[in-house]
């Protein structure tokens, strides 16, 4: 058999890449999941990272944290789950970084920009190429997945 | 260790009747919602070099002469097992994956490193197949 690499086509997907497809689509919200796997994961790389940066190994950061080496080890693999914030706060400190943890409405201006050239409203909304906006009448009242976004200008 | 910021390309080796790797995630996603999607954003990480080490990519030890596998390891969500899925490099800046394994302890099983063995020597004598799936294309279809 000879070696082949397929590669991607951007209209016609392989029969395994329907597979893929198929398992994701079986779940309404698997944008969501992917998203909420990609945050935990960054978390723990994250981690990981930064205790290797401040030189320090598991066994001395649990020490510092009065935690068992295990805990680190589990908090520093990707896939873990069931970090506390006020924990990950504290490791942050003792690895000299902070933690930020922001909660807010999703704005996607490649979809408003594309959704607005579908409606035909563009001719009253500016996109600059920084991602910012103006719209002439001061207000901008978008849905986007489910969330309503209200804008003042 | 491979310098930051390469792109990789991530493929999948098959078979006419298998796909190792994509078996095991549908195997996976019955088990184990959680570390199905943990799984498939390891697997998009890992189009980037900076992914391609530790923590998200260990090397998997096997004997001297097999020194060039290596697995891609998550943790489980709600059933705190380990998902490893070996995979292997090529000289053309690709990733394959050969097939995956879900393990309560951090050892790895023979017959999953002897498996991944096997499929390692099939696509390193070039007969075996793999392709890219991408991901971010099916992303984006499931958006629509």
């Amino acid at each position: 058999m000879n070696k082949s690499l397929s590669k991607k086509s951007s209209t016609v997907l392989s029969n395994r890449a329907n597979r893929l497809r198929s398992l994701l689509a079986s779940d309404s919200d698997a944008i969501g999941q992917l998203y909420d796997a990609k945050i935990c994961n960054n978390i723990s790389i994250d981690l990981y990272n930064l205790r290797k940066q401040s030189g320090l190994t598991q066994k001395e950061l649990a020490e510092k944290l009065k935690v068992k080496q295990s805990n680190i080890s589990r908090w520093e693999k990707p896939g873990y789950q069931g970090y506390k914030v006020k924990m990950l706060s504290r490791i942050a400190r003792v690895l000299g970084g902070q933690l930020f943890i922001s909660i807010n409405p999703v704005v996607n201006f490649q979809y408003f920009r594309e959704t607005f050239e579908m409606h035909q409203e563009i001719s009253t909304t500016t996109f600059k190429p920084d991602g910012t906006w103006h719209r002439t009448d001061n207000r901008l009242k978008v849905s986007y997945e489910g969330v309503n976004i209200n804008a003042s200008l | 260790m491979l310098p930051m910021g390469l792109e990789f390309t991530v493929c999948w080796a098959f078979t006419e009747d298998e796909c190792p790797t994509l078996d095991y995630l549908e195997e996976l996603k019955a088990e184990d919602v959680d570390c199905f999607y943990a799984v498939v954003d390891g697997i998009e990480k890992i189009q980037s070099s900076d992914y391609l080490r530790e923590p998200t990519v260990k090397s998997l030890p096997i004997n001297k002469q097999v020194k060039d596998l290596f697995e891609l390891r998550v943790q489980g969500g709600s059933s705190k097992r380990y998902s490893r899925i070996a995979l292997v490099y090529t000289k053309a800046r690709e990733v394959v994956l050969l097939n995956g394994i879900t393990k309560k302890s951090n050892k790895a099983t023979k017959k999953f490193t002897d498996r991944a063995v096997k499929l390692r020597n099939h696509i390193k004598a070039e007969e075996m197949d793999y392709e890219q799936i991408p991901i971010e294309e099916i992303k984006h279809s499931l958006k629509q």
